[in-house]
Order: structure tokens, then C-alpha cells, then sequence
């Protein structure tokens, strides 16, 4: 049995776990110890987006059904660090120029743009604490977007996805990468959902007549 | 804002700081051969009072309280740029996690207090219902920092939108849950 996972966060910590588990006999010593828990090694961990990578059925699936692409719609796609970091651990794509959602937001028809700044660190959890270092850091992402010549941001990671919409000053639009392709699908729920961001999702799409 | 090394502090040096790190983290400090990669690509780095190849610096030579009370080990995000980008492998953030435990475990002065209290209240929280309640926590963070009115109209505007949920799900068992922070209390 295999996991996919969501939240880029929890994807990370239990990948690192999993790691340590399978190749540090000691912790995983310690941790049946402590637990009370055998480790199994058949489990493998993925996160949503290696699964559209992964399997060929789901990306037929999505181009049997896409009944709204995105055409014209410039997007910078934004993985955050937690999905790439360690490169070593998290195996995932390229840790400098990652391109699975990119080849996503393709395949539902939206053009992404190349930039600098797809694995620069939002900040995290300091955005409760030192708003002051989250709002910099999030300014000099999203003024990367801008200057790459991408509409909007399109996230990969549930923290960077509400850092970006809480702390920026561009009212620049930050959609999750899973509205996005629910939207290019057709389904009425998603658009209707764009309205509950605090950046101007909805009405950017409406404007391109999407 | 000093992130230079200074031969004067050597009167603070407490001998045997590099090697309880070493035992605790398991990372071999003296491989760091001042590069600086880990500075230079640190996105917080600029808001530390030490840069992070200083904090590898103090370990090798036992500045104790200089590093335990630096405001680094708080503000490190873990993004783990720098330990990618480290030509020797040093694993910084988890040097960072290990400086924060014994910080905490040796009572030292801790420069980012509201960062070690959101810590806390974090655990505190998931504690309780095994999952966090995000609500819950804000405002905890708020009556114990008394910023009771930072960021309230952003949080208005999320509650209203339903993105802050008062009453989250509890987890099937909450026992499992206390008797996992019960059983690993203090091991890092």
C-alpha cells in the first residue's frame, strides 16, 4: 500500500521520517522502543503531485475531461522548500528548477513562466511571530512573479498559499494548484470558491473569460 | 548587528560545547570550512544576529552562551537551503533544532521569546485534540503576547470566508496522542 499526501508539510516530515526509519537502524531502534511501533518497509510515500507525474491514466483522464483550458493564462508555479529540501530525502523533481506542476498547469492548458524564485523559502511559521521577515520574503517572491510576467501565483504548498495571500501588499492573485485544474474541469464549486481568497482570483479569471 | 567574531568574547568559551552537539545532533561541526554558502542563502539571514556559518564557528570553538542565546537559532525557518547547498553535508537546520532543544533544556535567555512561545502553544494545542485547531492557537498567541489586535481585520476577513475554523475534528484517539508526547518527552 502506498500514501499520497496533500499537505506539503506533512509530506515532508513523514518522507524524513521514513527515511531515517529505513536507513539508521538506531532511530528505528529508539522509535520501537518508544512507540511501541514496527516500521514497515512497504510503504512508500508520495505527494499528489508525483501522482499525476506517476500515473498516465490520470493525465488522459484530465485531458478526456478539460472542458475550460486555460489558455492565455501566464503563471508562475511556486513549490515552497518543503517538497524539494532535502533534495536528497524528498526525492522530488529537480530541487532548483522543479517542473511537475509546471508540466500540470500545461496540461490543463495554462502557459507558466520561468523564474528565479519557485523554491525561495516564504517564511513558514514565522508568519505569526516576525510578520515583518514573512512580509519581505513574500514581497520578494511575488515581485519576481511579476517581473517574470506571470498573472498570478500558483502554489503547491497549503502554508506558502495562505503566507502569500496574508502577507503580500501587491493584491497579486495566489490560486492552489488543485482549484485551478477543478476549474479548467468545469466544475461550478471551484470557481465559486475563488471568492473566499483575499487576492483577486475570481476576478482575474473573469476578466480573461475564463 | 554583530556577525563578526570578536577575539574578546573568547572569555565566554565553555569547553565541551562542541562535543555535547555533536553527541545530541549527531553533525561533525569542525567539517565547516567557512564558505559561507549557507549565509549567502539563508532568507533570514538578514534579520539573525549571527550569521549561520558565525553559529558553526561558536560551536567549534565552545561559545556556549553566545549561541544558545542568539536570536538565529529561533529564526531559523528550516527551509534547508544551506544544508543542500553545504559542499561538506552539514545538516544546519537540525544544528538549529538541537541548539533550540538545549537552549530550552538549559533555561538560557531566549532572544525570540514570542518564536519559543508559538513553539509551545503549537504542541500545547495538538495536544488536546491530536489535530491543530488553528483558531485555538491564534488566540492564545494573542492573549499571551498581548497583541490582541494584530492582524485582526485579516483575520476577520478569513473567518468570515471560512478559513478559520472554530471547532476542528478531533482525532479518533486522543490517549495515543498524549501517549506519544508522554513517551518521547525530552528525546530529541
Amino acid at each position: 500500500m502506498d500514501l499520497v499526501i496533500p499537505c506539503a508539510a506533512c509530506f515532508n516530515r513523514l518522507k524524513q521520517t521514513d527515511y531515517l526509519l529505513r536507513n539508521d537502524q538506531k532511530v528505528k531502534d529508539k522509535m520501537n522502543a518508544l512507540l511501541n511501533y514496527l516500521h514497515s518497509d512497504n510503504i512508500r510515500i508520495f505527494h499528489i503531485i508525483e501522482i499525476f507525474d506517476k500515473l498516465p491514466e490520470i493525465r488522459n483522464l484530465i485531458k478526456k475531461k478539460l472542458i475550460k483550458p486555460l489558455c492565455n493564462l501566464n503563471l508562475a508555479c511556486y513549490y515552497g522548500c518543503l517538497l524539494v529540501r532535502p533534495a536528497k530525502i524528498m526525492n522530488f523533481d529537480d530541487p532548483d528548477n522543479p517542473m511537475l506542476l509546471d508540466n500540470l498547469m500545461a496540461l490543463i492548458g495554462a502557459m507558466t513562466v520561468s523564474w528565479s524564485y519557485k523554491t525561495e523559502c516564504c517564511g513558514a511559521s514565522l508568519s505569526l511571530t516576525r510578520d515583518d521577515i514573512v512580509g519581505e520574503l513574500v514581497h520578494r517572491i511575488i515581485f519576481s512573479a511579476k517581473e517574470a510576467g506571470a498573472s498570478a501565483i500558483v502554489v503547491a504548498c497549503p502554508l506558502c498559499a495562505m503566507n502569500l495571500e496574508m502577507r503580500q501588499k501587491h493584491n497579486f492573485p495566489i490560486f492552489y494548484f488543485t482549484e485551478l485544474i477543478g476549474i479548467a474541469l468545469g466544475i461550478d464549486k471551484c470557481r465559486n470558491l475563488l471568492k473566499k481568497h483575499l487576492t483577486p482570483g475570481y476576478k482575474l479569471l473573469q476578466t480573461m473569460g475564463l | 548587528m554583530n556577525k563578526s567574531l570578536g577575539i574578546k568574547d573568547c572569555a565566554e568559551s565553555e569547553q565541551g560545547f562542541r562535543e555535547e552537539i555533536m553527541e545530541l545532533s549527531g553533525i561533525d561541526v569542525s567539517l565547516c570550512y567557512q564558505c559561507q554558502k549557507c549565509f549567502f542563502g539563508c532568507p533570514v539571514a538578514k534579520f539573525m544576529d549571527l550569521a549561520p556559518n558565525v553559529i558553526n564557528r561558536m560551536v567549534q570553538y565552545d561559545f556556549r552562551a553566545r549561541v544558545l542565546e542568539s536570536s538565529t537559532i529561533w529564526l531559523c525557518a528550516s527551509c534547508v537551503t544551506c544544508a543542500v547547498r553545504c559542499p561538506n553535508g552539514i545538516d544546519i537546520p537540525k544544528l538549529m533544532d538541537t541548539l533550540k532543544q538545549l537552549a530550552l533544556k538549559q533555561d538560557r535567555r531566549i532572544s525570540e521569546n514570542e518564536i519559543r512561545l508559538f513553539h509551545q502553544l503549537f504542541l500545547d494545542n495538538i495536544k488536546i485534540k491530536g489535530r491543530l485547531n488553528e483558531f485555538l492557537l491564534i488566540k492564545d498567541l494573542k492573549v499571551r503576547t498581548r497583541k490582541i489586535f494584530k492582524d485582526i481585520l485579516v483575520g476577520i476577513k478569513l473567518f468570515f470566508n471560512g478559513k478559520l475554523d472554530l471547532f476542528s475534528e478531533k482525532i479518533k484517539d486522543t490517549e495515543e496522542i498524549k501517549k506519544i508526547f508522554e513517551q518521547s518527552r525530552g528525546e530529541g
